[in-house]
């Protein structure tokens, strides 16, 4: 400052350079003032006194130099004028047309049940199966659900359940079936229990010649009864009076019609494979194309198709007919001791008699479907039949005493006629204190379960001649006794239903006998089907009488409680079923994923190999090949191990679905030193061998068989104690220890298992770490770790490589899952799955003599994936009757 | 198609059929009608006969089937010693008819049903009112055996 060198001013300015060397700055400032800074919007730019509340909804309240710009940061740079985002207003929604409009619209990606509407407006809706379906309740919850199983009635509407007919001769569609099922699973299609049409049936199909392997689905099957057949086939003659009841003749023989009910999620698989079986070309299925026209025609005209069966697929080989009835008929399942007082009351039998028939107005000979059905003697004797039967019913307190899986068809009074007027308790009618005259010990007869509901003819009429609703309440208007039904005489629909009993429990052949834990009937109702049009008409009758709808998280609990298998979920070795596991998957993982790491259950620390999948294939393996999972030290031929799980691992498991294996299972589940004292044979025998030598055959006979090996056994774990079992439960095998010192029940606990990588995770936060590598990564602490050997990468979130069997201290036999507290046992209990190998070490390790404690039957340790904490509980093998 | 009278247990074979049990035939069941089952717990079935006692009926019949009989002839009892005196029972037996369903296990059979007997018992516990016609009489419906036990008894209990 107090010496200042004389700066000298250029003379002359290069304009060009003098630019040049600017024009970095410039572009910035230019491109600094184009640009808004931070993440303000630009009505926020403005200053304090001129911003103006709500500005952005309406925003001319901004200084007009800035509107533009604020418009476009309001709604984005691709938004609409603002008149088209308005919506129609609520009165042009609701014009039936429009609203009609609206609904095709949103089926067209999934179908929707007739009783969707009444559902929606109650229920937690689903998009499961290609069907839109009602979950549960908005106002119940699972007690309330149950208490109706037990006290009252449940509904529920299974009409998304597919109905698949076959026709032809009766031994070729025995033949087609029994290339696709196995004696060993139970009765089959063929069985004479069933092929009079009485009761209907239940089996697993495979793929052809797979089996044990290769499940696709359980099935239910009914045969249509030979009763009528030859009468009605020829109904304009009409004069056959040859209604012999059961007898089979060999026209009946030639033509039979088999109804086969699958789970929408293994129907297409079903349909294929019995094109395959029948050795039919996919060309050749005549399939009714979908309108292809635009918009509202092709909708209409789909879904007109869709309702008229049109577009479902037929196929034949020239001797058996399979037609899909897909989503032509309706089913409702009604389960609970009032389910039979509702359908007694809401199901009176039509008036069938023909002989008073005066034609229509014009006289012009077009019978309605009745006239022409029950035109013959034999279908009169069988209505009245059915009458008599329907009568007898009266008063029968629960569905449980009638013949299991009787089927009873009735041509019933449209239901809308009879409804009560307000919503009413059948127990509180007074009629109901009547003593039954059913005799339960009788048989059904084939002349009981006819049904016209077999004849597609008579289906669709009864669907087209409905009267609508409008025209009822007009008739119903002129009425000169207002709320009396109008009496329409001839014109009244007379519906063809079908009603299949369930018997609900039935208690396994393991359970302790005479203990009562059994709960004989539990679960017990009816099975309701229709002609398609009629669900609403139906489903309001019932629920006026005091049926509570139930959806499918009811139908589950309810499954539960009878310790039955759900499908898909309860079937890993079907396609279905490793779908439904697969979504399951992704979706717990994802939700855990979104977890803070801080605020979810560390499965390293606790030790759990799968928290969100099951993976059976290894779990088998496993067991089959001890070698293959620990045996990193030893050396040797890993290679030909490796290859082995790579074979065996992909879904190379079965579950055990033979009758005979299961039950002699169930019965090594019991106690042998219970036998041992029946037998009188008193063996004091502590050192742990077997008393007799016979249980012992039975094990090393099933080690042996190489297939039932490979295989997973369904069982039922209940706790001896509190707590519930969760899904993904690991079943463990208690140690020696374990078993010596039961007394204090709480005192298994799995030792916190070391995470090698938490602190990397702490540390590597910048380089971010997942968990999904943290797990597959290799886990040092534990003993018998061997993940290396057999997949060195490992995968995801779920640590493929650990081992499932010896990851812990206590070796895993199988897991849970389905579980829940039961509350007609009032105990935690859980379906689930064990390796059946492992289920034989077990058996083969238990104690040979009673401990001092009242031991029912096997037990095992369960431990949930949250928890460190074993748990006691008994295990008993599912279906072994 | 016919029916099996009594087969003993061990000659159904059991590769061709097994017993399964059905619900009994069941009466109807009216207000003060109690089924007594060995699942219930004893506690709650007391209490809620008690319950009835003190509230507006006067008579209760307790049922008991098969094994649950000794559970009904306890219950009657100690609600009669908790009364001290002011109860009192009428007892009735009965035979009741249980089918069981044989289902078969081969193709080639066809199902069948047999029939057991069981004992059941009949309870009939009662407040004796100097007017029994006060009591509100039991619908006549199975239990007609119990019903007419009713004056007998309550005849000769002093109150």
């Amino acid at each position: 400052m107090n010496d200042p060198t004389p700066i000298e001013l250029p003379k002359e300015l290069n304009m060009v350079e003098f630019i040049e060397s600017r024009v970095r700055e410039m572009t910035a400032m230019e491109h600094a003032a184009r640009t808004v800074k931070g993440n303000s919007l630009q009505m926020q730019q403005v200053p304090r006194h001129m911003r103006r509340r709500a500005a952005s909804h309406n925003v001319k309240r901004l200084p007009r130099r800035l509107r533009q710009a604020a418009q476009l940061q309001i709604r984005g740079p691709k938004s609409k004028p603002v008149t088209e985002l308005k919506r129609p207003s609520r009165r042009h929604r609701r014009r039936p047309s429009n609203l009609l409009q609206e609904y095709v619209r949103r089926q067209n990606k999934h179908v929707w049940l007739e009783t969707h509407i009444w559902h929606a407006k109650r229920f937690h809706m689903g998009d499961m199966w290609g069907y839109r379906v009602p979950l549960h309740p908005n106002d119940k919850g699972v007690r309330a659900a149950y208490r109706a199983t037990v006290h009252h009635c449940l509904i529920q509407d299974v009409s998304y359940m597919c109905c698949v007919e076959l026709q032809g001769s009766q031994s070729d569609i025995v033949s087609t079936l029994g290339q696709m099922s196995s004696p060993q699973v139970g009765l089959s299609v063929a069985a004479r229990m069933y092929l009079g049409g009485t009761r209907e049936g239940s089996t697993v199909l495979y793929r052809a010649g797979q089996y044990p392997f290769g499940a696709i689905a359980p099935v239910k099957f009914t045969w249509k009864p030979t009763v009528l057949d030859n009468t009605y086939g020829h109904a304009g003659q009409g004069d056959a009076g040859q209604g012999d009841a059961g007898q089979g003749d060999v026209t009946s023989e030639k033509d039979r019609r088999l109804w086969l009910w699958v789970h929408p999620a293994s129907y297409v698989e079903l349909l294929q494979e019995l094109k395959v079986v029948m050795k039919v070309d996919t060309e050749t299925v005549t399939q009714t194309p979908q309108g292809d026209g635009q918009g509202k025609d092709r909708h209409s005209a789909s879904l007109k198709e869709l309702h008229m069966g049109l577009t479902n697929p037929t196929f034949s080989n020239g001797h058996v007919t399979v037609t899909s009835l897909k989503d032509t008929l309706v089913r409702f399942t009604l389960t609970g001791p009032e389910a039979n007082a509702i359908l007694r009351d809401a199901l009176q039998v039509g008036d069938v008699q023909v002989g008073e028939s005066t034609d229509s107005v014009t006289g012009e000979p077009s019978r309605r479907w009745w006239e022409t059905f029950y035109a013959s003697e034999a279908a009169q004797k069988v209505n009245r039949k059915q009458r008599e039967l329907w009568e007898s019913l009266r008063g029968v307190q629960s569905p449980g005493q009638l013949p299991a899986h009787c089927v009873i068809g009735l041509t019933v009074r449209d239901p809308r006629l009879l409804i009560p007027d307000k919503k009413m308790r059948i127990s509180e009618k007074p009629d109901d204190v009547v003593e039954s005259t059913f005799d339960s010990a009788q048989v059904p007869l084939p002349v009981v379960s006819v049904s016209p509901i077999w004849q597609p003819s008579v289906r669709s009429e009864v669907k087209q001649t409905k009267l609508s609703e409008q025209e009822l309440n007009q008739k119903r208007s002129k009425n000169l006794v207002p709320g009396m039904p109008p009496d329409l005489g001839d014109n009244e629909s007379r519906v063809p239903v079908l009603l299949i009993q369930n018997p609900g429990r039935q208690p396994s052949l393991s359970a302790s006998r005479g203990s009562g834990d059994t709960y004989l009937g539990c679960g017990s109702g009816w099975d309701l089907i229709l002609p398609g049009g009629w669900a609403m008409a139906f489903w309001v009758s019932l629920i006026y009488r005091g049926a509570r709808a139930a959806g499918l998280r009811e139908q589950d609990a309810s499954l539960l409680e009878q310790s039955q298998l759900r499908f898909p979920a309860d079937f890993p070795d079907t396609r279905a079923g490793e779908a439904a596991q697969q979504t399951e998957h992704r979706q717990l993982e994802a939700k855990y994923k979104r977890i803070p790491p801080a605020k979810r259950p560390n499965y390293v620390k606790l030790g759990v190999a799968t928290p969100f999948h099951f993976s059976w294939g290894q779990l088998v393996v496993e067991w089959t090949h001890p070698g293959v999972s620990g045996e990193q030290e030893s050396g040797g031929d890993t290679k030909g191990e490796k290859q082995v799980v790579d074979e065996v691992g992909k879904q190379m498991f079965c579950v055990c679905r033979c009758r005979k294996t299961l039950r002699q299972l169930g019965s090594l589940c019991q106690p042998t030193w219970r036998k041992a004292a029946k037998k009188k044979k008193i063996i004091a025998c502590s050192d742990g061998h077997m008393p007799s030598a016979e249980p012992e055959e039975n094990l090393s006979k099933l080690r042996s068989d190489p297939a039932m090996f490979r295989s997973l056994v369904a069982v039922q774990v209940s706790f001896c104690q509190r707590g519930r079992p969760m899904c993904f439960a690991m079943i463990c095998m208690p140690t020696t220890a374990d078993l010596t010192t039961q007394q204090p029940p709480g005192d298994c606990a799995e030792p916190l298992h070391k995470d090698s990588h938490s602190k990397l995770a702490k540390k590597g936060k910048r380089k971010h770490v997942t968990v999904a590598n943290i797990k597959s990564a290799p886990n040092g602490d534990i003993a018998t770790d061997g993940c290396q050997a057999v997949s060195p990468e490992g995968s995801r979130c779920d640590c493929t490589g650990r081992p499932l069997v010896t990851g812990c201290t206590r070796q895993t036999i199988g897991y849970v899952t389905h579980a829940n507290f039961v509350f007609s046992i009032g105990c935690g209990q859980g379906v689930g799955f064990v390796a059946l190998a492992g289920l034989c070490t077990l058996l083969h390790n238990q104690p040979k003599v009673a401990p001092l404690g009242r031991q029912r039957s096997i037990r095992v340790l369960v431990r949930s994936p949250q928890s460190l904490q074993y748990r006691w509980a008994q295990l008993l093998v599912l279906g072994d009757f | 198609m016919e029916k099996v009278q009594q087969p003993y247990k061990d000659e159904i074979d059991k590769e061709e059929y097994i017993v399964r049990k059905k619900l009994p035939k069941r009466l109807p069941k009216r207000k003060n009608d109690v089924y007594v089952t060995r699942r219930t717990d004893f506690k709650a079935q007391l209490a809620r006969c008690q319950k009835m006692l003190d509230s507006d009926c006067h008579v209760i019949y307790i049922h008991g089937l098969g094994a649950a009989t000794n559970r009904a002839v306890n219950l009657a009892l100690q609600l009669k010693e908790r009364s001290l005196g002011t109860i009192d029972v009428a007892v009735n037996t009965s035979t009741v008819e249980l089918v069981d369903d044989l289902e078969p296990q081969v193709d080639h059979l066809e199902p069948q049903t047999q029939i057991r007997n069981n004992s059941a018992i009949h309870i009939k516990v009662f407040r004796p009112m100097p007017s029994i016609d006060g009591v509100a009489g039991p619908k006549t419906t199975g239990l007609g055996t119990v019903d007419n036990a009713a004056p007998l008894n309550g005849a000769k209990t002093d109150s």
